[in-house]
């Protein structure tokens, strides 16, 4: 069968088309706009030392949204990150503070991770309850969890050895940066290319597809939001590192922060969309614009208005393309 | 009719979805390289039997054998190995994928070389492959890195067509394949099926439409309310079976 007509909307495919629809060139392109203004606005903007501290600032965030990436393109969602970072960091100040060697001590933050990512994905993958439902369910156990093990109080009889690791640098790159970029490189690169991986841009696809196709969506799942929780966890264990000290709420705030960022990627809610290069751009540019905000002397309670004015714009473009069609 | 290799038999197959039973004892036999039409109303139970074939669901009694061996499908994946692969009304297209990543859904091939050793894909050779499974069945692409969402239907059509041609080397079933093209395009589809028979794949479509159905099929198994009630061959008489089939339908 010959079918030469084409579709409208092929017709203008160019090469150069789809670099425009690229997310992660625009967003790149963005940022690059968007740090020349900033440069006007403030002095203090375009300095080494000022990208040090953004990304340092981002650097925790950005291994989170490598694991909520995966669920996102996955087609699903993970609320819980942030209380997991919590149980994480509790877990790791209670420990310290019964005197529990550092080794050990990592060893159980990780399996309070995979303990979460456990019970996340066998209830969502293979029991199916609904993951925006599980993971809110998750979100206020896993913090419970944290206050309990804290009985409400801040731990902050963390080794020095310890908090040596998130302040110490490698030819003047933070080490925690150096960690975040290792993830956000290694894993972006596999995520779209390894073919085991990218089983997940199926799924998020067409679910029904990929089960027919012969793919195992349940354990895909399953193990998308091990994986997730782990990359959470790992986020709660190198922020005790850099704070010296864990509350109750450590790391609330983290999902939302997060979730926007994967979003203002190019990752949609529907799955199948966005990579994990993109979900740290968009961590990029949050961080900049906060820093900016600072630098040039607006309040703080000003950044939520900026964020999401942010993540507005960056669902507004497919908004208005997929409106009214039924 | 000649003495030919049954590459699928059934025997006393039941299925039933809760208190539904979609399918009761039915028999099902499909020899080697035939076109089998599959028919019967609403509701007959022709999508169950093909999705059993194609490993989707678990039968609950019966028996199996493919190619003269007893086989139960422990899921989709065991079917395509088999070299069995459906074409499903909805087509099942990654509408966020590009071309290649359909054809070569759940198998994208690996690089040789260092690349091998991450698991990277080997986009070059999958997208050779395609433009070769796409030039055999006429297929213009004009780009080949679009997302299929972009595609049109006839072009959509031809993409889930092209990925069952690729990896179906033993049986093709297609469900209501010609529901969504046009005169021309159903022309191309007939054309197609007549090579792909000629080049030794069994086919079984799903149709409602008798008059296609009597131009292609040589054989017609007709199902209703998930029994089989008969079957009868086209080949040998033709336009004359018409009265009789949809009097079994009835």
């Amino acid at each position: 069968m010959s079918i030469k007509e084409l579709a409208p909307s092929q017709k203008m495919s160019s090469f150069i088309g789809r670099l425009m629809v690229k997310r992660e060139l625009m967003l790149a392109l963005f940022i690059v706009l968007f740090g020349v203004l900033a440069s006007f606005l403030s002095p203090y903007f375009f300095n080494l030392d000022n990208f040090k501290q953004v990304f340092i600032a981002i650097a925790l965030d950005s291994i989170v949204a490598v694991g909520l990436t995966v669920i996102l393109v996955s087609g699903g969602i993970d609320l819980s990150v942030g209380s997991t970072i919590g149980f994480a960091a509790a877990l790791i100040g209670m420990l310290f503070q019964k005197g529990f060697p550092i080794l050990p001590t990592i060893i159980f933050a990780l399996l309070a991770g995979i303990l979460v990512g456990l019970i996340n994905g066998v209830l969502i993958a293979f029991v199916n309850i609904n993951p925006l439902i599980m993971t809110l369910a998750m979100m206020g156990m896993a913090r419970s969890c944290s206050c309990v093990i804290s009985g409400g109080y801040a731990f902050s009889s963390i080794p020095d050895s310890y908090t040596a690791f998130a302040a110490g640098d490698v030819y003047g790159v933070p080490t925690l940066v150096i960690v975040a970029l290792a993830c956000v490189i290694i894993f972006g690169l596999l995520f779209s290319n390894n073919v085991i991986l990218r089983k997940y841009y199926f799924i998020g696809g067409n679910e029904a597809a990929a089960y027919r196709a012969g793919i195992r969506v349940e354990w895909y799942k399953f193990a998308g939001y091990l994986a997730c929780s782990i990359f959470a966890a790992l986020a709660g264990i190198l922020l005790v590192s850099r704070m010296g000290s864990t509350f109750p709420s450590s790391g609330s705030g983290t999902e939302i922060r997060v979730v926007s960022a994967c979003i203002i990627g190019g990752c949609s809610l529907n799955g199948g969309r966005g990579t994990i290069f993109g979900a740290f751009l968009g961590m990029l540019l949050l961080g900049l614009i906060s820093n900016i905000l600072v630098l040039v002397g607006v309040s703080v309670y000003w950044q939520g208005i900026a964020s999401g004015t942010i993540l507005i714009l960056a669902v507004l473009q497919d908004a208005l393309l997929n409106r009214r069609k039924y | 009719m000649p003495e030919k290799n049954k590459i699928i038999e059934m025997k006393g197959i039941n299925k039933s979805f809760g208190s539904v039973q979609a399918l009761e004892d039915v028999d099902f036999e499909l020899y080697e390289n035939e076109v089998l039409a599959l028919l019967g109303d609403n509701g007959a139970g022709k999508s169950t039997l093909i999705k059993i074939i194609s490993g989707l669901f678990p039968f609950d009694s019966g028996e199996m054998w493919v190619n003269g061996k007893q086989a139960a499908f422990n899921g989709p994946q065991d079917a395509r190995e088999m070299g069995i692969e459906t074409i499903y009304q909805d087509l099942a297209l990654f509408d966020n994928l590009d071309l290649m990543a359909n054809i070569f859904a759940g198998r994208e091939l690996t690089q040789k070389g260092p690349g091998g050793i991450f698991g990277l894909a080997d986009r070059k050779t999958m997208l050779q492959e395609s433009k070769q499974v796409l030039d055999r069945l006429g297929i213009n692409i004009r780009d080949y890195y679009q997302v299929v969402k972009n595609f049109s239907g006839g072009q959509r059509q031809s993409i889930a067509i092209a990925k069952a041609v690729h990896w179906g080397h033993q049986i093709i079933i297609m469900d209501e394949p010609t529901a969504a093209l046009g005169v021309r395009e159903t022309e191309g589809l007939f054309r197609l099926i007549q090579d792909l028979k000629k080049h030794n794949i069994t086919l079984v479509v799903i149709m409602h439409n008798l008059d296609q159905v009597l131009r292609i099929a040589e054989r017609a198994i007709i199902l209703r309310r998930g029994k089989r009630v008969g079957a009868v061959d086209i080949s040998e008489r033709g336009q004359d079976c018409y009265e009789e089939i949809v009097k079994l339908l009835m």
